[in-house]
């Protein structure tokens, strides 16, 4: 309040000396040269001044309440076992409604919440930002923090060597640890079964994937969609052609739309996507177009009404709800290699048809997706 | 012949944001205003089109809101400007990263969970739609595509055969000499920069609402920067951004043709094909540029 | 004495009130979207101030904000708008992640230094791209700078995915090899992030004013900026001060990047750059586009971006209302007639704001 006050004394004060009359018609650049000195000087004191300001909001915060956000750890209070509640976070890098890999995951940390945990969580953070986050999240005191990015973990393995007591789980990580468990997500099973699905039902024999920002995710899911279409070819005698492209971006729509139109201008019937946010561009080129639309995410078949054939889904969500429900009872341990989550733990499944296909092209889906769970399909990891 | 239809229609759909934001620019450009507020505009225009097509089921509600919201946005956009006289770089700035998080925070208020929204409609010109090529290309569009390119010719005449668009040149050559004959520069560059909004508010819901049928966050992905860029490279002329935008909208819609032929390695060179474009025609025509004197620069009152 | 104390009153006033004003009216968005105010601003304050680490965060964001707010400050006092920090950041990240990875069996000293000459050469060809562009074809550096911003980050895209520049290592995301220790900037407050960036962002400063204060040439690019016209008459080659300009310029964005990834990266991947490009503009407006103005101004956006990431993570703020109450801040900031405007009601005041432009030299 006293501050705000001196601020005002030092504008009426200004104001008898502006009489002065100059004309420069490049005010800005000249008094970008002239005034550099005192403004320094005045903005250390601006400065100083609005410390000052956070330590009162400080204050105020720290007497007013607990300070536990809204938002978050709304049925916190019930924990399941007696002694204090467990606090889990998440720590994304990108937004958490984008309808796909980070969506899906924070439905996860959020299913945490019914088994008592407190939950926190950070969304579009960098892969430095994102180890500073987890170092905070561990100096809290939270026990289990998901790194949702395969490119955090480099940056999290120092972090998780200097806080012992918390447990790191890393989303498509390699390392392993007493404190650090990665668990992998199938990302080309999904772009396998996409790839599949594409290939039964094509009818000019040409079917096009859409890629979002390249990163291994989407290069595997990529690389996988060229193996599903390979199997269908092989084990069914077909010569489907696969067409890929990656956009590099994960939320320019009109850049996926735009990439799907031609690539079924240029002769592919079945397009699919495998871009976050932009998904929907893909899935509205298709319903323009007339094309057949295989999406990547639940509810993407609103873009496409009448052409969504299918939905692959890849729901990350499982990967939490094991691994949080392991920890609680405290069974979460280092295992002996990195786990994969895939179609044998229904992270990647598969919708019931929008339209009625064929039903010869369904018998064909199912048994491909039967023998891809029992693990008779082998899929190349490789980047 | 369809590779050509194709071609065309690719180009004009990425080309009509674009131009109905340069044309609002080439106001604002033209009153002395340089506005790189406007990625931020459209975005908040791509979300108020979004909400209102939303709330009212109907697309024009959308469109109206984006409007609006613009024409609030280029107001508060000139308050900062040319009352407050706040760096037009730093104050386009700030917008952006403002109307990002703005954008963000209303898309999960009021529009969680909505998957897709009524977009603009097709309104196909009876009969000539149906001419072999030509219909496809020229007539069989959304309300905003055929405003952009009538609007082209009628901001063409306003800026150089009314005495209103004189005086918008004038503000932006010799804002001083402008004030002496009686103008109030304060004035016009109020009014151009809150027609700038509205049109960037417009192109912001064709984003949202005709290119796709939802809103997705951060989804405007650098074109209004592109809208600055084909306002200066159009030469400051509401023609010539008609043209740099089909131009810029011709070299999009190639590297779209050519990625399924050169696919996955090279992408990422196909992607600056537009940006490269963009560069080389500003080499080419900024010779003869319209930019004006005062381009920039606050205006100060004696 | 007596009026050059009044005047530093009045222009920290302005600033001052323009940041509790961005605060306030982002505290009430805060309040209306159901968040605690005082322990959002509370965790905002512990995240920049609160201890040793948190101190060390701030400064480790000052250090890319420091260098993009030079990079735009020497084309600014050319007469030049540099919006391609970004840009050229990004190349000089390159070039020295490559020197970094690359060059082998150098002392640290040594290495650390050619990287950083690496960074201030890459950066330094895309301005010197700019001020060719600019003075040869009269190409707009405002718009060129944007499309390059554009361009260069697709080349990133394309050397993180591709042989010859790739990371080859099994299970990488996509990045470039990660830079040899020899090669990595040390931490200079043990138990934190901070490293010897924030000492070379401070050299950097100094650079700048010797360069610009203190050199016939910096003193020409300034005459230049101030009035072209000037200049000319007085027989200073315009054409070669604004390439050097834009040269200096985009090479003192190639810092922020290579001392990005030589200090805290190590490994340069897609984005890293949180939009320091643009964040450094505003740094170096709201700092006058003087060397101490930067330095103090720079304070506060570090501040504020360490700050930010400790809202969200602690009082659980999401980035959104971060991103308001930042955009608030400076154009609030940046704003600072708002406030003779309220003060006087309207229009009238205007022609009472003018400032008197004389004295405190061009020294």
């Amino acid at each position: 309040m006293r501050m705000s006050k001196s601020g005002g004394t030092g504008t009426s004060t200004g104001m008898g000396k502006s009489m002065d009359t100059r004309t420069d018609t490049r005010t800005g650049a000249r008094m970008g040269a002239r005034t550099g000195g005192r403004k320094g000087l005045a903005l250390a004191l601006v400065l100083a001044l609005t410390l000052g300001v956070f330590t009162l909001a400080a204050c105020g915060g720290s007497g007013s309440g607990s300070g536990t956000g809204a938002g978050a750890g709304a049925g916190a209070g019930a924990a399941a076992g007696g002694g204090g509640t467990l606090r889990a976070a998440a720590i994304f890098g990108g937004a958490i409604n984008d309808g796909n890999w980070n969506e899906t995951q924070y439905n996860g940390l959020k299913n945490l919440e019914s088994l008592g945990y407190e939950i926190k969580y950070m969304e579009n953070q960098g892969d430095t930002d994102a180890a500073q986050a987890a170092r905070d999240y561990a100096n809290e005191g939270f026990d289990l923090v998901y790194l949702t990015t395969n490119s955090y973990q480099d940056h999290c393995t120092p972090v998780a060597e200097r806080f012992p007591d918390t447990m790191f789980v890393q989303i498509n990580g390699t390392y392993l640890a007493d404190n650090f468990i990665s668990v992998r997500i199938a990302d080309e099973q999904q772009g396998f079964l996409q790839g599949a699905i594409a290939a039964l039902l094509t009818k000019s024999g040409n079917v096009g994937f859409v890629g979002g920002q390249e990163i291994n995710p989407i290069k595997l899911g990529s690389a996988g969609f060229q193996q599903g279409v390979d199997y269908i070819n092989k084990t069914y005698g077909l010569s489907v052609t696969a067409h890929r492209i990656n956009t590099g971006n994960f939320t320019d729509v009109n850049q996926a739309k735009e990439t799907a139109i031609s690539l079924i201008e240029a002769g592919c019937d079945v397009v699919t996507p495998m871009a976050n946010d932009a998904s929907v561009g893909v899935m509205e080129a298709a319903e323009e177009k007339g094309a057949m639309a295989i999406g990547c995410g639940l509810g993407q078949e609103a873009a496409a009404p009448t052409t969504t054939q299918v939905i692959v889904v890849k729901d990350v969500a499982v990967a939490y709800d094991a691994t949080g429900a392991l920890f609680a009872e405290g069974e979460l341990k280092r295992p002996d290699a990195v786990e994969t989550f895939g179609a044998n733990y229904d992270v990647v499944y598969i919708t019931d048809w929008f339209t009625a296909a064929d039903a010869e092209v369904e018998a064909r889906v199912n048994e491909t997706l039967e023998r891809l769970r029992a693990g008779e399909i082998e899929i190349s990891a490789a980047l | 012949m369809e590779f050509v239809t194709n071609f065309l229609t690719a180009d004009i759909r990425t080309a009509t944001p674009l131009l109905l934001a340069a044309l609002g620019l080439v106001f604002s450009e033209r009153a002395g205003i340089v506005n790189i507020g406007t990625e931020g505009i459209m975005l908040i225009g791509a979300l108020l089109g979004s909400v209102g097509a939303h709330v009212f089921a109907a697309p024009f509600m959308g469109a109206l809101f984006a409007v609006l919201g613009g024409a609030l946005a280029g107001y508060v956009f000139a308050f900062f400007t040319v009352t407050l006289r706040g760096n037009q770089i730093v104050v386009g700035t700030a917008f952006n990263i403002f109307a990002l998080g703005l954008t963000t925070t209303l898309n999960r208020l009021l529009l969680a969970g909505v998957k897709s929204i009524p977009g603009y409609r097709t309104l196909a010109v009876p009969g000539l739609s149906r001419l072999p090529a030509l219909g496809p290309i020229l007539f069989r569009w959304s309300l905003p595509v055929y405003l952009a390119f009538l609007l082209a010719p009628l901001c063409w005449f306003a800026l150089y055969k009314t005495n209103t668009g004189l005086k918008i040149r004038g503000v932006g050559e010799h804002p001083k000499a402008s004030d002496t004959l009686g103008i109030n520069v304060f004035r016009v560059r109020y009014g151009v920069l809150i027609f700038a909004g509205m049109m960037a508010g417009l192109a912001g819901s064709f984003v949202s609402m005709g290119q796709a049928s939802t809103f997705i966050e951060n989804m405007v992905a650098g074109k209004g920067f592109m809208a600055v860029a084909v306002c200066v490279f159009g030469n400051y002329s509401p023609l010539g951004v008609m043209l740099a935008a089909l131009l810029f909208g011709a070299t999009d819609a190639l590297k779209y043709r050519l990625l399924p032929v050169v696919g996955g390695g090279y992408s990422q060179f196909l992607n600056m094909l537009p940006y490269v474009i963009t560069v080389l025609a500003l080499c080419v025509f900024a010779k003869r540029s319209n930019k004006p004197a005062a381009s920039g620069v606050a205006y100060r009152k004696e | 004495m007596g009026i050059n104390v009044k005047k530093g009153l009045r222009s920290v006033g302005f600033p001052l009130l323009s940041i509790l004003v961005a605060l306030f009216l982002g505290g009430i968005i805060l309040a209306l979207m159901g968040y605690d105010v005082g322990a959002a601003y509370a965790s905002q304050f512990k995240g920049a101030f609160g201890d040793a680490n948190a101190i060390g965060e701030t400064m480790v964001q000052m250090v890319p904000l420091i260098f993009c707010a030079l990079s735009y400050a020497v084309a600014y006092r050319c007469g030049l708008i540099n919006l391609g920090a970004e840009g050229q950041l990004y190349i000089g990240a390159i070039l020295g992640a490559l020197v970094g990875a690359r060059v082998q069996g150098l002392p640290p000293a040594a290495h650390i230094l050619l990287c950083l000459v690496a960074g201030f050469v890459g950066g330094g060809l895309m301005g010197c791209l700019v001020g060719a562009l600019k003075t040869r074809f009269g190409a707009s550096e405002l718009i060129t700078t944007i499309m390059l911003n554009y361009i260069a980050m697709e080349f990133v895209a394309w050397c993180v995915n591709n042989v010859p520049f790739k990371d080859l290592t099994p299970g990488a995301a996509p990045r470039m090899p990660a830079v040899l220790a020899s090669a990595r900037l040390p931490i200079i407050l043990p138990g934190t992030r901070l490293h010897l960036g924030i000492v070379l962002a401070v050299v950097g400063i100094a650079g700048y004013y010797f360069f610009m204060w203190r050199t016939t040439r910096g003193y020409e690019m300034r005459v230049i900026g101030m009035n072209q016209n000037a200049g000319r008459y007085s027989g200073m080659n315009i054409r070669a001060n604004s390439v050097l300009a834009m040269t200096i310029a985009g090479g003192y964005a190639g810092l922020a990047g290579v001392t990005q990834i030589i200090g805290l990266q190590f490994f340069l991947t897609e984005g890293f750059s949180n939009n320091f490009g643009f964040s450094g503009i505003a740094v170096a407006l709201l700092g006058s586009c003087h060397p101490v103005g930067i330095g103090v101004s720079a304070i506060l956006f570090g501040a504020l971006n360490a700050g930010g990431n400790k809202m969200q993570l602690l009082a659980s703020v999401p980035a959104a209302s971060i991103y308001m109450i930042q955009g608030m801040i400076i154009l609030f900031a940046i704003s600072r007639e708002l406030f003779l405007w309220f003060g006087k009601g309207g229009g009238r005041v205007l022609a009472l704001a003018r400032r008197p432009a004389k004295d405190g030299g061009g020294a």
